[in-house]
């Protein structure tokens, strides 16, 4: 934005000095082409000193610009001076400032010079010889100037705020925190002329839902508590874009009487299967101008800000999407734990309950010590009560270990296979591929047709990519480079991982024993904790899988089945 | 010699304690089983107790829980009459949190002779 601003006061001091050389050259025109006044030679010195003053107050800025302004009209004044102002080329040349009004800072400014216009316009006249239909062309360019400098700014803005959603959406999106988008929107407008007519104070964002319900989702302030009614002539009106303002609303127990209700915008949210819900803009604005005209602007800001806002409420979708998918993970994540916790839970217990039998063993080990027949049969009566304790004690023990090996109780089971087109599935392996190594090095032989599926489970999958790439990538030489190679033989979809190794002969003789005991034993038993979740995994997809192993190279390869039309 | 034992299974350890008793103690020892804390009140009548076990996890009815109770005792019997006895790992590690790491720990499961070994170590007086 700063360079934004660099070249908007770049371009307006070259259109200034444009501007007067316009002026300079239209006087020149106007003083060979008519009747001359004043002597050739004064008119050369007003020339000189028009353009030196000028020079000089180029850059200032603040009462010196008001100079530069009355310089301007002092110098179109000497030029026109004893000549005929209603002739049509020097009216012309007589309302050139007006012309330049947009490129002029401030509203204030701006009147003086239609004051200044006008007030030579009757000097030059004479006042007995004021004809009033002149100053209508002079107030017409005058508004049309206003027009532009309106646009200008409106485009000035919103450029600036347009950036400032770019950045929140693009640079620096952060989940939860849009809202934090809206303190800079309503610092970057409230700093702008266009602030003249209305301050932004804050930003507020309802959401209606599918079933009419509104709830807040953001805002720029701290709110407590709200309370506003939308009848069905109004959603209907907010439905059709129209901007509803000074609707009733309490903000934080606060009647707030100037608001504008900004079109709601549709989105769709995955949990309301895709059912629409509304997302209503609430601006709460302090108006510092009134009267029709100024409504008006404010209607056409309004309007330019809403879709600003539309942008916004993009952010917002993608960010309640993000968060919903989120909360999902977390409550899967939540059950794991669950599972983990009870498991933790279930080894405390059984370790309370072995003390019996683990005591009975001891007692058992011990017996006959005693020499006294009494204290034989009080330890035999004893160990009887710690037996039967101990048999009741390991019925308890099994409810619990059934509980801990109840397949349906292990969070990591695969419960759902899906029928997906290997295309999906090989955007996965370039996703995963393309953390740890170059794009490069995959070599896909077949053609993505939509045609070829499988039965896998993605989640699954991506756990087992993942597994395989991090340990290719942890393992791999660092001078030689990892492999991927996608094809298709028959009815089979083939991912094969290849890694060159240098290996010592004792870790040679290791890495054969992983790959004897990963290919030939139905469940795999080593001590890789890993390749046990990912033998597990494709066991429970019924997905074929091989590590191959030479002296060069070691490579994991997946087979998986093509569905049959 | 008595001992309290605060422990909400007593089955599971009343044979552990019992031939420790015989085995060791030619039944010297006088014990003395609590579910809840609520059972040992008052507080005061623990003084006659020479060695107090507390279980982590006592009845659910118990107004304290085990490391609660062993604060609550401290001031009352001092802390050189207490032992904790549990199935939870991290029960050193909450004592010590709470600074009570002084108190010595037996780990379930349990037998007669570990008992024995952890109240010689602990416990001079008793053994």
């Amino acid at each position: 934005m700063e360079l934004f601003s660099y070249y908007d006061i770049g371009l307006k001091r070259l259109i200034s000095f444009l501007f007067r050389i316009c002026l300079g050259t239209y006087a020149a025109i106007i003083c060979i082409s008519q009747v001359s006044y004043f002597h050739y030679l004064i008119y050369l010195a007003g020339f000189v000193l028009f353009f030196s003053i000028f020079i000089l107050l180029h850059k200032k800025e603040g009462w010196l610009s008001r100079v530069r302004l009355l310089n301007d009209f002092l110098f179109i004044g000497f030029i026109l001076w004893g000549k005929d102002v209603t002739l049509i080329q020097n009216y012309a040349f007589l309302i050139l400032p007006l012309i330049n009004t947009p490129n002029h800072s401030g509203s204030k400014k701006s009147k003086s010079a239609l004051a200044l216009t006008a007030i030579l316009y009757v000097l030059l006249a004479g006042y007995s010889n004021v004809n009033y239909w002149m100053f209508l062309p002079m107030i017409a360019v005058w508004v049309i100037s206003l027009f532009h400098y309106f646009i200008y700014n409106l485009q000035s803005i919103t450029t600036t705020l347009l950036s400032i959603v770019d950045k929140s959406e693009f640079h620096e999106f952060q989940l939860g925190g849009t809202h934090k988008t809206y303190d800079e929107f309503i610092r970057s407008f409230n700093e702008s002329k266009l602030a003249n007519l209305f301050e932004l104070k804050s930003i507020i964002c309802f959401l209606q839902s599918h079933n009419g319900n509104y709830r807040m989702l953001n805002s720029s302030l701290f709110i407590s508590s709200y309370s506003f009614k939308l009848n069905t002539s109004q959603n209907e009106l907010l439905n059709k874009d129209f901007i509803l303002k000074n609707i009733s609303l309490k903000i934080n127990g606060i009647l707030i009487e100037k608001n504008v209700f900004v079109k709601s915008f549709k989105i769709k949210l995955p949990k309301d299967n895709e059912k629409e819900s509304n997302l209503i803009f609430v601006l709460v604005t302090e108006p510092n101008r009134n009267g029709i005209l100024f409504n008006f602007f404010d209607l056409i800001i309004l309007r330019y800000i809403s879709h600003l806002l539309h942008r916004i409420s993009k952010t917002i979708q993608i960010e309640l999407s993000l968060l919903e998918i989120r909360d999902q993970e977390m409550r899967k994540i939540f059950d794991k734990l669950t599972y983990v916790n009870n498991s933790i839970l279930a080894m405390h217990f059984i370790r309370n309950k072995l003390s019996p039998l683990k005591n009975a063993i001891a007692m058992t080990l011990a017996q006959n010590r005693f020499e006294s027949v009494p204290e034989e049969k009080a330890w035999q009566a004893i160990l009887l009560k710690g037996l039967q304790t101990s048999d009741s004690a390991l019925k308890e023990i099994e409810t619990k270990t059934n509980y801990l090996l109840e397949s349906s109780n292990n969070p990591f089971k695969i419960e759902e296979i899906t029928v997906l087109d290997i295309g999906i599935i090989i955007y996965q392996l370039r996703r995963i591929w393309t953390t740890h190594f170059s794009n490069e090095n995959i070599d896909i032989s077949l053609d993505i047709d939509g045609k070829n599926k499988v039965e896998v489970n993605l989640y699954a999958l991506e756990i087992v990519f993942t597994d395989i790439f991090t340990n290719a990538y942890k393992h791999g030489h660092p001078s030689s480079e990892c492999k991927l190679k996608v094809e298709k033989n028959d009815n089979l979809f083939l991912i094969s991982v290849s890694n060159p190794i240098n290996l010592s002969p004792s870790q040679f003789a290791d890495l054969q024993s992983v790959m004897t005991n990963y290919n030939e034993q139905e469940s795999f038993t080593h001590k890789s904790n890993g390749l046990k979740i990912v033998k597990d995994f494709l066991n429970q997809m019924k997905i074929q899988s091989r590590i191959e192993l030479t002296k060069e190279k070691y490579s994991f390869n997946l087979s998986l089945k093509i569905l049959q039309k | 010699m008595k001992i309290a034992i605060f422990e909400n299974e007593r089955a599971m350890v009343e044979a552990v304690f019992d031939a420790m008793n015989l085995f060791h103690y030619s039944n010297q020892l006088i014990f003395n089983f609590f579910t809840s804390s609520q059972d040992g009140s008052p507080f005061e009548s623990l003084t006659n107790y020479d060695l107090i076990f507390i279980d982590i996890q006592l009845s659910p009815k118990s107004e304290l829980d085990g490391f609660n109770l062993a604060k609550a005792l401290i001031p009352i019997v001092g802390i050189d009459k207490i032992a904790v006895i549990t199935g939870h790992s991290n029960s050193k590690e909450i004592l010590k949190e709470m600074g009570l790491g002084k108190i010595p720990v037996l780990i379930k499961p349990i037998d007669f002779n570990m008992l024995y070994q952890f109240i010689r170590a602990n416990f001079h007086s008793l053994s």
